[in-house]
């Protein structure tokens, strides 16, 4: 029997398991063929919309589900320490669990992740709200509706992080909720970002620029975050900028997870060196990496995930049957980005096409809504 | 020519489209060198590049090569001793 193991049910272990099982689907019915899912979790977050959490548009209950509801029936789950995986060992092919088992496979999908490194920067966890984390953004939903009035810094502290548009839309929404509330003449609304701009993108920076100044936001740009001085409420940047807040909200430093660092098979900031068009691990061909694990110069976006896992299930799919047609991962992402409470525009691109962000309009916003709500029935079982 | 006391951290490819864009991609790469070490870059645009001389002027990185290639400019970006 041919084993396949999925390191990590989030949404991009998620998907590329469900797909590999529907692909193999023969074998993986006459046995020949087993996919396994290890996460040390039952739960399973779709973290895109801990931003509509943290604007009060969604319960935090309402975006969680259980993660074995998700997946085909044919993939076995490994949860809590079974499921916890303390070393991926590339060189034997196998993965050690914190059980203190250790299980072979034949290929492995590695998609565990990022995390948020509060320590790269002094002071920044005392001091930030974030919504790239549950707790943090109920956190930032209290703290708006308890807001009066005053200086509110969005800072996005290191490039890359997961969910790139993330903050272009938390600080636009943050805008449109001032408005509404009447609070906007009593606000100051600052956005800092450490390249120049509002993005990375040329042409989504210079629309989502224009809207920015349309919308009154200050910017302050190139700002690379060296500490919060939480006595003086103030954030200070390596350009030599000092900024006092009342309210800091803001995107924390990211890293690959610690199991990465453990098992030495990643970068200095725990990042997976992998191939950006077969997504095989480099030197590792039995190996494959998606989503915010890879060291690949994309999006950290449940998009590319999805996307990714065409080429992944495809591939092991290939390799098992003997086949020698390949797919390759051209880049694509797409991402939505709220423009507001009611409006939105999107991004869709890939490596050698750049993206170019239609106007604002509220049938993007209802297809934002109905793309979350989808994920659950659709794009996480791999309908689509 | 590279100089011989400098080692290669790694390589990135950033000819195509990222969402941090070329600047926010290699500054994340540069935050993890180490003194002495260099990363391989390869980018497409003229305009890229000169967006990263000026980065490499702020944040104090040397560019020890800058060469034309196929797909645009391989550049050597260190983090100086």
């Amino acid at each position: 029997m041919k084993k396949v193991f999925v390191a990590g049910g989030g949404i991009g272990g998620t998907i590329a398991a469900n797909r590999l099982a529907e692909r193999l689907k023969p074998e993986v019915d006459k046995e020949d063929v087993s996919i396994t899912v290890f996460d040390k979790s039952e739960n399973h977050v779709f973290q895109p919309s801990q931003l509509l959490v943290g604007m009060g548009l969604e319960n935090p209950a309402d975006i969680v589900k259980n993660e074995r509801e998700l997946l085909n029936p044919k993939v076995r789950l490994l949860n809590g320490k079974a499921g916890e995986i303390t070393k991926i060992d590339v060189q034997n092919h196998s993965f050690v669990t914190s059980d203190g088992k250790s299980h072979e496979y034949d290929y492995a999908v590695i998609s565990t992740g990022s995390t948020l490194d509060w320590e790269m920067v002094p002071g920044l966890k005392e001091e930030m709200h974030t919504v790239w984390d549950m707790d943090g953004a109920v956190q930032t939903r209290n703290l708006i509706r308890n807001f009066t009035g005053g200086t509110v810094v969005f800072n996005v502290a290191r490039l890359p992080h997961k969910c790139p548009v993330g903050p272009l839309e938390e600080t636009l929404m943050l805008e449109d909720y001032l408005k509404r509330k009447g609070l906007k003449e009593k606000t100051e609304l600052v956005y800092t970002y450490p390249v120049a701009g509002v993005f990375g993108i040329p042409n989504v920076n210079k629309v989502m620029t224009k809207i920015f100044e349309q919308r009154g936001i200050r910017v302050i740009s190139p700002f690379t975050v060296k500490a919060v001085d939480p006595q003086a409420k103030t954030i200070e940047s390596n350009e030599g900028e000092k900024i006092k807040y009342d309210l800091l909200l803001g995107v924390p430093p990211h890293m690959g997870t610690k199991v990465v660092g453990d098992s030495a098979i990643g970068d200095r900031r725990n990042w997976i060196p992998t191939d950006k068009n077969s997504l095989q691990m480099k030197d590792h061909s039995n190996v494959y990496v998606m989503g915010d694990t890879t060291d690949i110069p994309i999006s950290k976006a449940g998009s590319t995930a999805d996307f990714e896992s065409y080429t992944v299930a495809e591939n092991i799919t290939s390799e098992i049957r003997g086949n020698e047609s390949r797919k390759m991962y051209d880049g694509s992402v797409f991402c939505f980005i709220a423009t507001g409470f009611d409006t939105a525009t999107y991004i869709r691109f890939n490596y050698a096409n750049p993206p170019v962000p239609p106007p604002p309009s509220t049938i993007h916003w209802w297809a934002k809504l109905a793309y979350n709500k989808l994920y659950w029935s659709l794009t996480a079982k791999a309908v689509v | 020519m590279t100089e011989v006391s400098f080692t290669l951290y790694k390589s990135i490819d950033l000819t195509g489209s990222s969402c941090a864009g070329v600047i926010g991609e290699l500054s994340g790469v540069y935050e993890e060198l180490r003194q002495g070490e260099y990363v391989e870059v390869l980018i497409g645009a003229d305009s890229d590049k000169k967006d990263l001389y000026a980065w490499a002027s702020r944040v104090g990185a040397k560019i020890m090569k800058d060469e034309k290639v196929d797909k645009g400019f391989r550049l050597e970006v260190a983090r100086p001793k």
